[in-house]
């Protein structure tokens, strides 16, 4: 018999439901789409992340529709006020020896040494790195097809993923550019030798190759 | 057996379909997707 699971994640809350029958899950999945698009957001993704994470579960509990099936609430793990001089645990259950490997990282992170042209684009360790909407306006995207080289070295060096494929381009690259890159681009990029491919599971996996590399420090680097 | 996965995530709030029904994780992405590009249109 198929499992169906459905996961909500709010600040510091997380409801979980599970169930037998996937029209139960249907409907309480519809139940959130309206809202859930709908929604304002009210943190960009890629700003720094909050330092305090003290909000009051009640509160969060409050803002989601009542379940009508199995919920499971579970506290959040790292729940604990950060401050930069004078650190204040908050549970008991936090690891106060990771806490302060936390405060560590990001208070004294060691300087960069030396910057490579791959490396100039990434933001020090603990921040965000740069959005791939950053990344295509502040390189020369002209057409679909440099926009597709750009984000082809987007993922390879500053995502440091090594091969993608073509679903998990256009899910970046959608909501960048509102456009798809088809096979007719992936066609064009490998007989101009700007992408190498390999078959893994079935599956047809493209990486940028070097001189593709090349094309985009000569041709696209802003 | 396989589990599919299917999350979405919008400012501070995600969800997460997970389930070994592959029909009906597709059937719930499609009705997502068609939600989000009416919404967009």
């Amino acid at each position: 018999m198929s499992t169906y699971r459905l996961k909500i994640k709010c600040n510091n809350a997380q409801l979980e439901v599970v169930a037998k029958s996937g029209a139960l899950l249907a409907y309480e999945l519809d139940r959130y789409l309206e809202s859930f698009l709908n929604r304002k957001i009210e943190s960009m993704p890629y700003a720094a992340p909050k330092k305090v994470y003290n909000q009051p579960q009640a509160q969060v509990q409050a803002q989601l529709p009542q379940q009508e099936v199995q919920v499971q609430i579970q506290p959040q793990q790292q729940e604990y006020t950060h401050q930069q001089q004078n650190p204040v645990y908050t549970q008991n259950t936090f690891n106060k020896e990771k806490a302060e490997e936390i405060e560590y990282i990001q208070h004294e992170a060691p300087a960069v040494q030396q910057q490579t042209i791959h490396e100039q684009y990434k933001q020090p360790q603990q921040e965000a790195y740069i959005s791939l909407g950053d990344f295509l306006n502040s390189n020369k995207s002209t057409d679909i097809f440099s926009e597709f080289i750009i984000s082809a070295y987007y993922i390879k060096r500053i995502l440091n993923i090594s091969y993608f494929t073509i679903k998990m381009l256009n899910s970046k690259f959608y909501p960048a550019t509102g456009s798809l890159v088809d096979l007719s681009i992936l066609d064009e990029a490998r007989t101009r030798g700007f992408i190498e491919t390999k078959e893994e599971d079935g599956t047809l996996k493209y990486t940028l190759s070097s001189a593709g590399e090349s094309y985009f420090i000569n041709q696209l680097r802003g | 057996m396989a589990e599919y996965v299917f999350k979405m995530k919008k400012g501070e709030i995600e969800i997460e379909l997970s389930s070994d029904d592959a029909e009906f994780v597709e059937q719930q992405l499609a009705k997502w997707r068609e939600e989000i590009l009416k919404k967009q249109g």
